[in-house]
């Protein structure tokens, strides 16, 4: 029964990417926008011309102890401009770090921070060109595995410092609360394994609180199907486009869109000592 | 001076006479000593006796007695032995008496000086004797009485004779129940005269004359109502003629025995019916004969006088005959037929107990054959062993051969048409059987000729006998071994055809299980084509290479298990945090797939072309052998040999790199 509901489910957000795609090709991204503001109804919503960035993230879990990991994430985020789409000019690096603990192969809670670095390559004077929001951040993954495919529920909880370039701007509180939705699905092995490619439909929707935050709380919703390679149990690559589309902080019915290249590698290590790197089960006879 | 010197020789013959005096004194000082003394190698008593010492040397001189009284080991009958009489000079010498008795002490007994006594019954044997100069001498007497509650009740026989120097010498008489015996010898101790034995026989009186002249038997005779029936002695010489060889002989010496070879009782046919059992007869006079005159000497196989210190004591009745000495030839043949004889009883003897020949009968022909010819040879053999007995004892060189042997009735018939069954088929067929010689043709070589051809043919059976038993242990030692090999050989078939459908029979097994199938009957045809002598080689080699077929399905069963280890030792698990899963990897990959792709294929493919005992599991082995090598590669640094390993396809390669 689970399992049915669960294929629905997937079946669902495969739709709603289609659907997505679909209205994205039939109309054009800057045709929407302008319909929309041309017609000044303050009850519709209003979409922003739709960016383009490129994100070449690096996740790394490093395990420390039988359940103790440190996480590690480096971002490197370019953002397009006036002449390039998706890579024209510097967005964000990104720092993301934390201590994970994994009790069981079904959960997993991890604290630590965040420092991304904005860039702001065009700023002009009394602009900086480069801000830092630093951020808490906790998450707490559960997996549901099948026999063809797993799926992770995934909470992250941050609380940010955040600023505008302008110079004097100060930092303001908030929080974030993020929930994803994704799926592994092993293309050309049984299961997840090294050599296989599999297929990983991602939804995310992050909801912001905080006290400038009044009509905007739907930060983002990213959807972000991808396709990933497992190199082998330390090393797996994936790639991607994310569509996401939220409220900007300038009104609530505003929303951006942004259409993301995403390369992802994912580097697990283990620093423990030899011995205790034995399996819990023996392979002997 | 005279004076002088006549004193001087009064003192030196009264010195000497002082002397010997002293040394008379010294040689007749009488002593005596009563100890324990085992007389026969075997008889244990007390000896009282009185003797000097010449030189360390006991001399016997004056009384001597010994007393041995045993008690018969489990029983209550007691057993006594008794010397009376003196020694002079180590010689015996007066009258002397021997006695044993065997009595059974009876319940009544009486007590006197503190001594119990008690009342006996039994019998005594006694010789009353007289010697001089340690030889006998005088009258003499054998007496042999039963006794009741310590009194003689009966006597059983009583001899008595007269000697001189040893020798018997005039008047001999001899009593018993049955017999008596009188006679006479000379002044050299030879029989002569008459004879005269009486037998008492049933109510009946018989008088058997045997006459003697110097000790040579002349004539042999019943007296019946004054009738004479002659006795028929064939083959004794009875005259004397020159050139001719004769003997003394002395009754130990078989003289009886003559008599006996060349009694063929009454001459006249007609007298047959006189004496009922003729031979019977004359053979217990001999016997009586023998015994009373060996009496003075012995009782029984106890030699009474030889037994103490002393010279031989009796010369006991002699007898002239004639010798028909053997030539060396015949020597030979009597000595030969004689082993021959043996030989031939023993080989029947052999087989006719042996339980296998009637087990080898049901298999083996020939041996039906030959007991059909043996069971002839075993019905004749009591005549053969007859005659045997008579050509080789002592007695026979003192009879005239040529006339004693055409007399003796050789009874041995061969049929040489042999009649068996055999798996309840009739047989007929011939053999030859040796040649039985005419009866006037009775000779020393014609019956060593008989008795060799006799031999000759019973060996060849026996050892042609021997020969098919041997094979039929064989084939018994085999058939325990054989039972197991069809056992085994099924099973292994059984196995590789997967009949029982084993949880265990895999890819490996079906790739082999032709061939295996194929060889192993060969195997086993082989081994049944081979003949009986061979088989017993074989057997075990055969069986071992069937056993050693049946290691590789074991083997082969493994296989699959091995793969998984080895699949298992060259993979890691480790868990992969982002994805949340336990993740496997193959490590040392080249080594892993050098064997996997290369080397394993290979090797069964050679076990797939050379099954046989020796190369299948010799392969099975090796893989054994490389397998155990990769679980021990697995733990270890490998570098190099990964490193050796690149771009190597060749399996003999990789089996030397991996095997360094």
């Amino acid at each position: 029964m689970l399992e049915k509901i669960n294929v629905f489910t997937f079946c669902c957000l495969l739709g709603l990417l289609c659907l997505v795609s679909n209205s994205l090709t039939a109309q054009g991204i800057g045709e929407m926008e302008t319909a929309l503001m041309g017609d000044q109804k303050s009850d519709a919503s209003v979409v922003r011309e739709a960016q383009t960035q490129t994100w070449f993230n690096s996740y790394g879990t490093f395990r420390l102890t039988d359940k103790w990991y440190w996480h590690g994430e480096l971002h490197y985020r370019r953002n397009e401009s006036n002449k390039t789409l998706f890579f024209g000019e510097m967005a964000q690096v990104y720092n993301r770090h934390g201590i994970k603990y994994i009790p069981t192969k079904n959960f997993s809670a991890t604290a630590g921070g965040v420092l991304r670095l904005d860039f702001n390559p065009n700023a002009e004077e009394g602009f900086n060109s480069m801000i830092l929001e630093p951020r808490i951040w906790h998450e707490y993954i559960w997996t549901m595995p099948y026999e063809r495919f797993r799926i992770y529920h995934r909470i992250r909880i941050e609380h940010r410092w955040k600023k505008g370039f302008e110079k004097g701007d100060e930092y303001v509180f908030g929080n974030r609360w993020r929930y994803k939705f994704l799926m592994k699905i092993p293309l050309n092995k049984p299961k997840l394994q090294p050599g296989a490619f599999y297929f990983s439909p991602d939804v995310e929707l992050i909801m912001q609180t905080g006290s400038k935050i009044t009509d905007n709380p739907l930060e983002d919703l990213r959807i972000f199907p991808t396709f990933a390679y497992i190199a082998n149990p330390r090393v797996t690559y994936s790639a991607g486009l994310m569509y996401t589309t939220g409220q900007t902080s300038q009104a609530g019915y505003i929303y951006r869109e942004r259409f993301i290249v995403k390369f992802n590698v994912y580097i697990n290590l283990d620093f423990r000592k030899f011995d205790d790197k034995i399996p819990e089960t023996s392979f002997y006879d | 001076m005279k004076v002088y010197l006549f004193k001087y020789k009064i003192v030196n013959i009264g010195f000497l006479l002082v002397c010997l005096c002293f040394l008379f004194s010294l040689h007749t000082t009488a002593q005596e000593i009563t100890k324990a003394k085992k007389i026969n190698d075997s008889i244990i008593g007390e000896v009282f006796f009185q003797y000097y010492l010449n030189n360390q040397d006991t001399i016997y001189n004056g009384n001597f007695e010994f007393n041995s009284t045993q008690k018969v080991k489990d029983q209550e009958d007691v057993v006594s032995y008794n010397y009376v009489g003196k020694y002079q000079e180590n010689q015996k010498t007066g009258k002397w008496v021997f006695s044993k008795k065997e009595l059974t002490p009876q319940k009544k007994f009486k007590e006197k000086n503190y001594k119990v006594t008690f009342s006996t019954s039994g019998s005594e044997f006694k010789i009353n004797g007289n010697f001089k100069d340690g030889l006998a001498d005088g009258d003499w007497q054998v007496v042999n009485q039963k006794f009741e509650s310590s009194n003689p009740t009966d006597t059983l026989y009583s001899i008595s004779s007269k000697f001189k120097n040893a020798k018997m010498v005039a008047h001999f008489s001899a009593a018993s129940n049955r017999v008596n015996i009188d006679g006479n010898f000379t002044e050299d101790g030879l029989l002569d005269g008459n004879w005269e034995i009486i037998h008492r026989l049933d109510n009946k009186k018989l008088v058997e004359i045997r006459s003697y002249e110097d000790g040579i038997f002349k004539s042999h005779y019943f007296l019946i109502n004054d009738e004479k029936y002659h006795i028929e002695h064939v083959g004794l010489d009875i005259i004397v003629e020159e050139n001719e060889n004769w003997v003394d002989i002395e009754i130990k010496d078989d003289y009886f025995k003559i008599l006996e070879l060349t009694n063929f009782g009454f001459k006249e046919e007609a007298n047959k019916d006189v004496v009922e059992d003729i031979k019977a007869t004359t053979q217990k006079s001999n016997q009586f004969l023998k015994n009373a005159l060996l009496s003075f000497g012995y009782y029984n196989e106890f030699e009474v006088w030889n037994s103490l210190k002393g010279n031989q004591a009796i010369q006991f009745g002699k007898f002239k005959v004639r010798k028909y000495t053997y030539t060396k030839n015949e020597k030979e043949q009597l000595a030969k037929l004689k082993d021959q004889s043996l030989q031939i009883k023993e080989s029947l003897a052999n087989f006719f107990s042996n339980s296998q020949i009637e087990i080898g009968k049901l298999n083996f022909e020939t041996l039906n054959k030959y007991e059909s010819i043996l069971k002839q040879y075993q019905k004749a053999y009591p005549e053969l062993d007859k005659i045997v007995n008579k050509l080789t004892q002592p007695a026979f060189e003192y009879v005239d051969r040529e006339a004693l042997l055409p007399k003796f009735n050789l009874e041995i018939n061969f049929n040489s048409q042999l009649n068996y069954t055999y798996q309840e088929e009739q047989i007929t067929e011939k053999h030859r059987f040796p040649e039985i010689p005419e009866q006037n043709n009775l000779s020393i070589p014609t019956l060593a000729k008989l008795v060799g051809n006799w031999h000759k043919d019973v060996v060849e059976i026996e050892e042609e006998v021997e020969r098919i038993l041997e094979d039929l242990s064989k084939q018994e030692a085999l058939n325990e071994d054989e039972e197991e090999l069809v056992a085994r050989k099924t099973e292994l078939i059984a196995l590789y055809s997967n009949e029982d459908e084993k949880d265990n029979y895999n890819e490996f097994h079906e790739d082999v299980a032709e061939g295996v199938i194929q060889y192993t009957n060969q195997v086993f045809e082989n081994y049944v084509k081979l003949p009986v002598d061979q088989k017993k080689d074989e057997i075990q080699s055969t069986l071992t290479c069937i056993e050693k077929l049946l290691n590789t399905y074991t083997e082969l069963a493994d296989i699959p298990r091995k793969l998984d280890r080895l699949d298992d030792v060259y993979t890691r698990t480790s868990f992969n945090p982002y994805l949340m899963v336990d993740m496997s990897e193959r490590i040392k990959e080249r080594i892993y797939k050098a064997f996997e792709d290369y080397l394993f294929p290979e090797l069964m493919k050679e076990i797939k072309q050379d099954i046989d005992c020796d190369e299948f599991p010799k392969h099975l082995n090796d893989l054994e052998r490389l397998y155990n090598r990769m679980v021990e590669l697995s733990d270890q640094d490998t570098s190099d040999i990964e490193k050796e390993l690149r771009r190597v396809r060749d399996a003999d390669e990789i089996k030397q790199i991996l095997l360094k």
